[in-house]
């Protein structure tokens, strides 16, 4: 059995492409529909699916966002409207794309040549991942928010940016810790850590696990242990957290 | 050249003479682009009865210079191959220079003079040869007496010669920098021309809404499929849209009820595709139906609100449109939305690039357009246009 994740943050192609693929690859089952980028990321942290089907523009992150932290552990197929000239390049194999509306003939050429390559390796990741830097380089970037407001009783507090240690999901809550003139506090923020991560820099922050995000330049160590299991160790926290599986790769030590 | 070599369709001499002197063209091309249209010129020139003089002439001193060395006690034979000697040098010095002025006067003097040191060199022994092969005395210095005799005319021959070519050579350069202003001239002129049917086609493109259109259809689609009863309302607002923007096409001022129309449908059409997710207002102060704006901004200004700030937010999202004048006759155009801000370094895309460069052709500088972010969240596009003094 084949696991799919579709993400659309129309709902109309979204059904239309959850028909289309049941009929066109009727051993695979949809495990994840997501209605937006950092939906489909976090869903694809939670599911970790065999495929991924992508429409482009979509809120939180792009589809080429979340392909690129897929970063090649599953092939990813482009959905899009209209045939952005760049992506042509994926048609080399790279990656494959659709156009909507879908074309039956298409999604079936398609799935053919998933069915084939899941059988091989993919093509070498750091080929695939310079083709999406590129990619994600024609994208107009939305502002990075440089404070982020939390609720503390009936104060709203104002938390900079630079001062957060690491934010950690609490139900539909993100728990955030950040350090104010030298000590250590927390703070609910009423973002879900999924959607948070959209307004949060990469270059400055980094996931370690479905549930934390922590400010790179906190990070002071990382410890692997006998489990297989890894923790980071912070600078401004006496803090451990946990490091789930599919980031330790970040880790590796030279 | 601009024009093609009126030789290659000339007459049979013409064109005999083109077809063989081509491979050479092709070879300075190759080499010099300006060089090769100098030697065209000069073939033009040469080849066609306006040259006939230059030939005439040419052979005239040839004939001159060959009788001047004969009444000097040369015999004819001699005479004529000196002299024929003596001006194919002079003619390949002055066409060389002519062709080629881009090299330092000194060098063409230089080598012009050592070519008369060589020269005279070789026409003493030539003479001493001569002399002996008829029985006189092959003695050097007697052949040296004879060029002496005539060194009083030679030298300030030669040097008024020298004199002459850097003449040509400093007219050849002045023709030259203009071949090369002329040249960089057609080639700018050549790329605006580019640069404008670029940007045309780029606006043009950009009026069809490729994907605008394209994921409405995909919506359309769905709902036809599943026989959704919603799908012929959406199908008439899409109508609706491509009918209102293919209109606006190739007109070059519209009123800003049709441009507004057109967004209705857009926003209509956007509401419905993300189940109410976008919301959108249109607010038009009375009076302002008939003011005239270039086709497309607006659709412009609401698409890119639409892309850069509410498609990439999470959750839901407005946008408003609305039209007002001030008390001292300006009018404004705002499209606010609470999306995603700006970036501080975010640069113009197409289509605020074209936006600005067409509200400058149109309005020149009555019009201005902002884009700012509002504190409260989102951006503000507004165009301001101050009316023609009556």
């Amino acid at each position: 059995m084949t696991r799919l994740l579709i993400a659309d943050d129309e709902p109309a192609p979204r059904e239309q492409l959850a028909d289309a693929l049941a009929v066109a690859w009727p051993e695979a089952r949809i495990v994840a529909s997501a209605e937006h980028g950092a939906d489909a990321w976090d869903q694809w942290l939670a599911h970790e699916p065999d495929v991924c089907f992508l429409d482009i523009r979509m809120p939180g992150l792009s589809g080429i966002d979340v392909a690129r932290r897929i970063a090649g552990r599953c092939p990813v197929v482009f959905v899009t409207a209209h045939g952005d000239h760049a992506l042509q390049a994926f048609d080399a194999g790279a990656v494959d794309y659709l156009v909507k509306p879908l074309d039956p003939a298409r999604l079936a050429h398609t799935v053919a040549r998933l069915r084939q390559g899941l059988q091989r390796p993919a093509v070498a990741p750091e080929a695939l991942q310079q083709l999406l830097a590129q990619l994600a380089g024609q994208q107009r970037r939305p502002a990075w928010p440089d404070t982020l407001q939390a609720g503390v009783g009936k104060e709203v507090r104002l938390i900079r940016v630079e001062d957060v240690i690491y934010c950690e999901s609490d139900s539909r809550y993100t728990r955030v810790v950040y350090s104010d003139a030298g000590k250590q506090c927390e703070a609910l923020l009423r973002t879900p850590l999924k959607d948070l991560l959209a307004q949060l820099d990469p270059a400055r922050f980094q996931q370690v696990h479905r549930s934390t995000v922590v400010a790179s330049a906190q990070i002071a160590s990382a410890l692997r242990d006998d489990d297989g299991g890894m923790v980071l160790r912070l600078r401004g926290s006496p803090d451990t957290l946990t490091v789930s599986r599919p980031f330790q790769g970040l880790f590796k030590g030279q | 050249m601009d024009t093609p070599n009126p030789l290659a369709h000339g007459n049979r001499f013409q064109r005999r003479y083109y077809r063989w002197a081509l491979p050479y063209y092709e070879r300075f091309g190759r080499e010099d682009p300006l060089l090769r249209e100098r030697v065209e010129l000069a073939d033009i020139y040469l080849y066609s009865r306006r040259g006939l003089v230059a030939w005439a002439g040419w052979l005239l001193c040839l004939v001159g210079g060959a009788a001047w060395l004969h009444g000097r006690g040369m015999g004819l034979g001699a005479a004529l191959g000196v002299a024929a000697l003596i001006m194919v040098g002079l003619t390949i010095a002055l066409l060389g220079t002519w062709l080629r002025p881009q090299q330092k006067s000194g060098r063409i003097v230089g080598g012009f003079m050592g070519g008369m040191v060589i020269g005279t060199i070789a026409m003493l022994l030539g003479l001493s040869f001569g002399r002996a092969l008829s029985g006189k005395s092959a003695d050097l210095s007697s052949s040296l007496a004879a060029l002496q005799a005539h060194a009083a005319t030679l030298i300030p021959l030669g040097l008024s010669f020298a004199l002459l070519l850097t003449g040509v050579a400093r007219a050849g350069r002045s023709a030259r920098d203009h071949q090369l202003a002329r040249l960089k001239l057609v080639a700018e002129r050549d790329a605006a021309a580019r640069a404008a049917a670029e940007a045309d086609l780029r606006l043009l493109q950009a009026q069809i809404h490729p994907h605008f259109v394209f994921n409405t259809l995909a919506t359309l689609q769905h709902w036809v499929d599943r026989r959704d009863e919603r799908a012929g309302p959406l199908l008439r607002e899409l109508t609706g849209f491509l009918r209102r923007s293919t209109e606006l096409l190739g007109r070059s001022v519209v009123p800003l009820a049709d441009e507004v129309q057109a967004v209705r449908h857009y926003l209509a059409i956007l509401t419905t595709r993300l189940d109410g997710r976008v919301q959108g207002e249109v607010h038009i102060a009375p009076g302002l139906e008939a003011e005239p704006l270039p086709p497309g901004l607006l659709l412009t200004l609401v698409e890119n609100a639409v892309e850069h700030g509410l498609e990439p937010k999470i959750g839901g999202g407005r946008l408003t449109l609305a039209a007002g004048r001030e008390p001292d006759g300006r009018w404004w155009l705002r499209v606010d939305d609470d999306g995603l801000g700006l970036a501080d370094e975010a640069e113009d895309d197409v289509g605020l690039t074209n936006l600005r460069l067409r509200l400058k052709h149109h309005f020149g500088e009555r019009a201005s357009f902002t884009l700012q972010r509002l504190a409260e969240g989102g951006t503000r596009a507004e165009i301001s246009i101050t009316p023609e003094p009556a």
